[in-house]
């Protein structure tokens, strides 16, 4: 029988980092649903400020999701601290944490927040980019 | 959005934390570390989370503590290693948890008490994973449906029970234990190490099944028990001091490679018999032949050809062969009983003491199909060898056997039939039938006679009466002496579907044919589940040989060679309804339903009903639904409104849809069910019952079996209606109709069938238009007609109709044939050409009031 360890155990599996893998994670590492809804709402902030220079906004259409992932895991470090900031910046429209919040405080909540993300969408060439290496690091790590 | 959570250690963001404020489908890092949970963590809450640690081996990362999982939640673990804290399992996965373990390490305790997993009615996936528990016990257990993928594992021992679970390249180091109706699948290899022991043990025990695909020991021994359970093993390997052994029972079915592996079957006294030795040095080995085996050749060949138990040339004992017989378990432990009763009696005669006075006369009572016969033939076999009666002489008689139609002849014929079954057995089949209530009936004198034979014959041989439990309960009533004098009672239970499925599979099998077991066992289960034939073994029998002949016709038609293989479409047959195309016909019955003028809200009722059906199908299918779902059915309506029609098709719908086995519809009335005089009733109402069975039951104007007296026999019908419903509620459906005001009515006095029969169809009167249109459709079939003036007429009519002469579409069909018929005489009397036979003149609609 060929190496036991190689057939069963912890060893079994191959812990070698393999691209393909690296790129599955990338792509998995957040639901279909993320990144249509993302693209959505970068696309309607595009044709709000496409008369402004092409190239930068195309660039910000296409990293805008990474700039959400990185706002969002810049959310979670207030989860428990600061809520409030939670609440602005986390990207969803709807908080199942705040419970006592009433419906029109969420469409306002909801509101400012579409608001703070066509300010960040602007600076998504910067933002984006840390994001996409974010992700990337993520990927990698989960490949371990 | 999926969040990534890393736990930081000491008292910012703990596991705990993030696992409060973590969503479905986030992942959540451990760095490098020990964390520890003495007291556990528990996930209870709907959560879907990864938890995974992020060092370069499982080691790393180290939890000391315990994680419970209960409930409809998914959880992830991957990398890391479990240290279990003391008298805890490291993991205990419950309530429908699933979990899914990857690159894991898990130590159990060391007491040995609490095994490392506990995974119970949940579903429990394992990749690359290695669970150590001590020696003592088995460190992984799967109980109670639970279901387990495992890949790629070490495992120190394993129990499985009540569940089914798929191996693949495992390592086991000590023990498995597989147990009450588990079924386990091992494909690739399933390595034992012995780890320094001398042996490992495999159970197979208790109706499970285990197959594995190849299993391989590099040193020791390995030793298999199978009783009553299935084991498949196809490959073995190991090195020269390996050796591999199966211990199994009569009732298992055990197929290795033989040559390889050493088979015991083990007696009925306990008593090990090796009933098949390895390699005969001198065979041609075959492609499974892995290595050699170490035991003196000649000794094992010797055994192997005295009790090769597939050769079957030197007939077992009685009671190996009782043995042998599926199922039966507690019959088998009262006739040990008797056995043993005997056999103490014949030691006390051999050591001169006083015996107690043993009869062997027995009741056998059960069900056709259930092996009275078969038993009796063994038992009779087993007490001459035994040495109890002194031939092995068995005869079987009926009532026609004993009974003469002439006088003083029935003595006589009796008489002879005891004489030839002196001192072996007489099995009297049906014994009940010698019972009757007239006091011209010949079956006393035969009763008489025995029961003087009995009496002067009672250590020497066995009478042995057979029949239903409670007619043979009736039956001892006859004669004050009958009952005392039989002092032995056997039941036979009935088969449940599931041994009705093994029996039949089995029998199929000992006929040398292959047949998909899984696809045959659900089909003969269900047939059985919706039958209400209580023949049993029997049953399936009849099933079989019908199966057998479409089998036999197929190939000869076919001009196929392989006469050996039960094709998927053979099996049809024992279905009935397989060949046609199902979904087509469920849509026509659809359509035809449609197209009934009116009943909107009655078509909605059934395309609804029939959604519902499909998905209890499903449920039923995938062995989900606890309860039996019941469709049976009150339509109220005046009469004409449908409801024998819509019947019809759900009757149809029901059975293309594999909830019926028939398509039967059986229209009644009171007429058919009550009867005439005391006991009538009842044995009527039975025998229309048990004629609807598989299809559906029609009772019209049921509001008609209560009566107006309290002595009214309509209460009879309604009370056996009320049992079969409670007893076969999912073997046929009762559909009770009549006047809406009546049955409500009716309903209020029988609240026990308003309980049992929960959907209460209202059918609503025709509209005159509707009314009109149905009188269209039937006139302008064969017709031609001036439409819009037949319409107004009808109309004009129907509406000015009292409430009690309006008979809906029955009034619609009278009405159209009093048309043609008036349109008839017209054509005579106006002598009209030819031509216009076809067409109804305007003036006879006209003339129609």
């Amino acid at each position: 029988m060929e190496n036991k360890e190689q057939l069963f155990g912890t060893k079994a599996v191959d812990s070698e980092f393999k691209f393909l893998s690296v790129v599955k994670n990338f792509f998995t590492l957040q639901n279909v649903k993320f990144w249509l809804l993302t693209y959505l709402v970068s696309f309607i902030i595009f044709e709000f400020f496409s008369s402004h220079i092409i190239l930068i906004n195309s660039v910000n259409f296409i990293l805008f999701p990474f700039t959400v992932i990185i706002v969002g895991t810049v959310a979670n470090q207030f989860v428990l601290s600061i809520s409030l900031v939670y609440r602005l910046m986390y990207p969803t429209y709807k908080h199942s944490l705040s419970n006592n919040q009433n419906k029109v405080m969420l469409i306002i909540t909801n509101i400012i927040k579409f608001f703070i993300y066509i300010v960040l969408w602007r600076y998504t060439f910067i933002l984006g980019i840390a994001g996409l290496i974010i992700t990337i690091n993520n990927a990698r790590t989960l490949d371990k | 959005m999926k969040n990534i959570w890393k736990v930081k250690q000491g008292r910012k963001r703990k596991l705990e934390d993030v696992l409060s404020i973590c969503e479905k489908g986030d992942i959540i890092l451990l760095p490098p570390g020990e964390y520890y949970f003495p007291k556990g963590l528990l996930f209870n809450k709907r959560e879907e989370v990864e938890i995974r640690g992020i060092g370069k081996n499982p080691s790393d990362v180290v939890i000391n503590g315990f994680f419970g999982i209960s409930g409809a939640i998914k959880i992830s673990i991957s990398n890391l290693t479990f240290n279990a804290p003391n008298q805890k399992n490291a993991l205990n996965i419950r309530e429908g948890a699933t979990l899914k373990l990857n690159r894991v390490v898990v130590t159990g305790e060391l007491t040995g008490e609490y095994p490392a997993i506990w995974c119970e009615e949940s579903n429990v996936k394992m990749e690359a994973t290695e669970v150590y528990f001590s020696e003592l016990n088995y460190g992984f257990y799967i109980c109670e449906q639970s279901e387990a993928q495992i890949r790629s594992s070490i495992i120190s021992s394993i129990a499985i029970l009540q569940s089914n679970v798929q191996l693949h390249n495992n390592q086991i180091n000590t023990a498995m234990s597989i147990e009450n109706d588990s079924i386990v699948n091992s494909t690739g290899v399933l390595d034992f190490t012995t780890d320094g022991m001398q042996r490992d043990e495999i159970n197979v025990l208790s109706g499970a099944r285990a197959r594995f695909d190849l299993i391989n020991v590099d040193d020791g021994v390995i030793s298999f028990v199978v009783k009553h359970a299935v084991l498949t093993l196809k490959e073995v390997k190991g090195k020269d001091a390996s050796i591999f052994n199966v211990v199994h029972n009569k009732q298992s079915t055990v197929d290795v490679p033989k040559r390889i592996v050493d088979v015991f079957t083990e007696g009925i006294e306990g008593e090990m018999q090796k009933t098949s030795g390895y390699a005969n040095q001198n065979e041609e080995m075959d492609d499974t032949f892995y290595f050699d085996a170490t035991s003196d050749s000649s000794t094992d060949e010797e055994i192997y050809e005295e009790n090769n138990y597939q050769g079957g040339e030197e007939q077992q004992s009685g009671l190996q062969e009782l043995d042998s017989l599926y199922g039966l378990n507690d019959l088998k432990e009262q006739i040990y009983q008797f056995i043993n009763t005997v056999k103490f009696n014949q030691r006390r005669q051999e050591q001169g003491r006083i015996t107690l006075p043993v009869t062997l006369h027995s009741l056998f009572m059960g069900n056709p199909g259930t092996g009275k016969t078969t038993v009796a033939r063994i038992l009779g076999r087993t007490l001459y060898e035994m040495g109890v009666i002194s031939t092995d002489t068995f005869v079987e008689v009926t009532r026609k056997d004993l009974v003469s139609p002439n006088i003083g002849e029935t003595a006589m014929i009796t008489q002879e039939v005891l004489k030839e079954s002196k001192d072996g057995i007489l099995f009297i089949d049906e014994a009940y039938s010698l019972y009757s209530e007239s006091t011209m009936d010949y079956g006393k004198e035969v009763v008489d006679t025995l029961i003087t034979f009995m009496e002067e014959n009672r250590n020497n041989m066995m009478i042995i009466f057979a029949g239903y439990t409670d007619e043979m309960n009736q039956f001892l009533k006859m004669n004050s002496g009958l009952k005392s004098r039989i002092p032995n009672e056997f039941y036979f239970d009935d088969y449940t579907p599931e041994e009705i499925a093994e029996i039949g599979y089995l029998d199929i099998i000992k006929q040398e044919y292959i047949v998909n077991e899984e696809k045959y066992k659900d089909i003969i289960k269900w047939l059985y589940n919706h039958s209400v034939d209580k023949s049993n073994a029997r049953w399936v029998r009849n099933k079989n040989e019908k199966l057998l002949v479409a089998h036999a016709n197929r190939v000869v038609e076919s001009d196929t060679d392989d006469t050996q293989t039960i094709l998927d479409k053979d099996l049809a047959v024992l279905k009935g309804n397989q060949n046609l195309n199902k979904d087509e016909m469920i849509k026509e019955l659809l359509n035809q339903l449609d197209d009934l003028i009116g009943l909107d809200d009655i078509k909605k009722y059934v395309h609804r009903l029939i959604k519902e059906v499909k998905v209890d199908r499903m449920l039923m299918d995938a062995g989900n639904l606890s309860n039996k779902p019941s469709y049976h059915m009150i339509f109220s309506g005046n009469p004409g409104t449908g409801k024998t029609t819509v019947a019809n098709i759900i009757a149809q719908l029901f059975y293309h849809l594999d909830i019926m086995p028939t398509s039967n519809v059986k229209v009644v009335d009171r007429s058919d069910l009550v009867g005439s005089y005391i006991g009538h009733t009842e044995k009527q109402t039975k025998e229309i019952l048990e004629q609807a069975m598989g299809g559906v039951l029609f009772i019209d104007e049921a509001y008609q079996l209560a009566g107006k007296s309290n002595n009214d026999f309509g209460k009879q019908a309604i009370e056996t209606l009320l049992t079969y419903i409670e007893n076969h509620r999912d073997k046929f459906i009762v559909i009770l109709a009549g006047y809406t005001n009546e049955m409500d009515e009716f309903l209020k006095v029988n609240p026990g069938l308003r309980s049992r029969i929960p959907n209460n169809i209202i059918f609503p009167d025709y509209s005159p238009d509707e009314v009109a249109t149905i009188v269209e459709k039937n006139v302008t079939k064969d017709w031609e007609v001036n439409v819009p003036l037949l319409r107004s007429k009808v109309i004009d009519i129907y509406t000015k109709l009292s409430s009690n002469e309006k008979a809906n579409a029955r009034w619609a069909r009278n009405f159209s044939e009093r048309l043609i018929q008036n349109h008839k005489v017209w054509v005579i009397d106006q002598d009209s050409a030819i031509d216009h036979l076809k067409k109804i003149n305007d003036e006879v609609i006209r003339e129609l009031h």
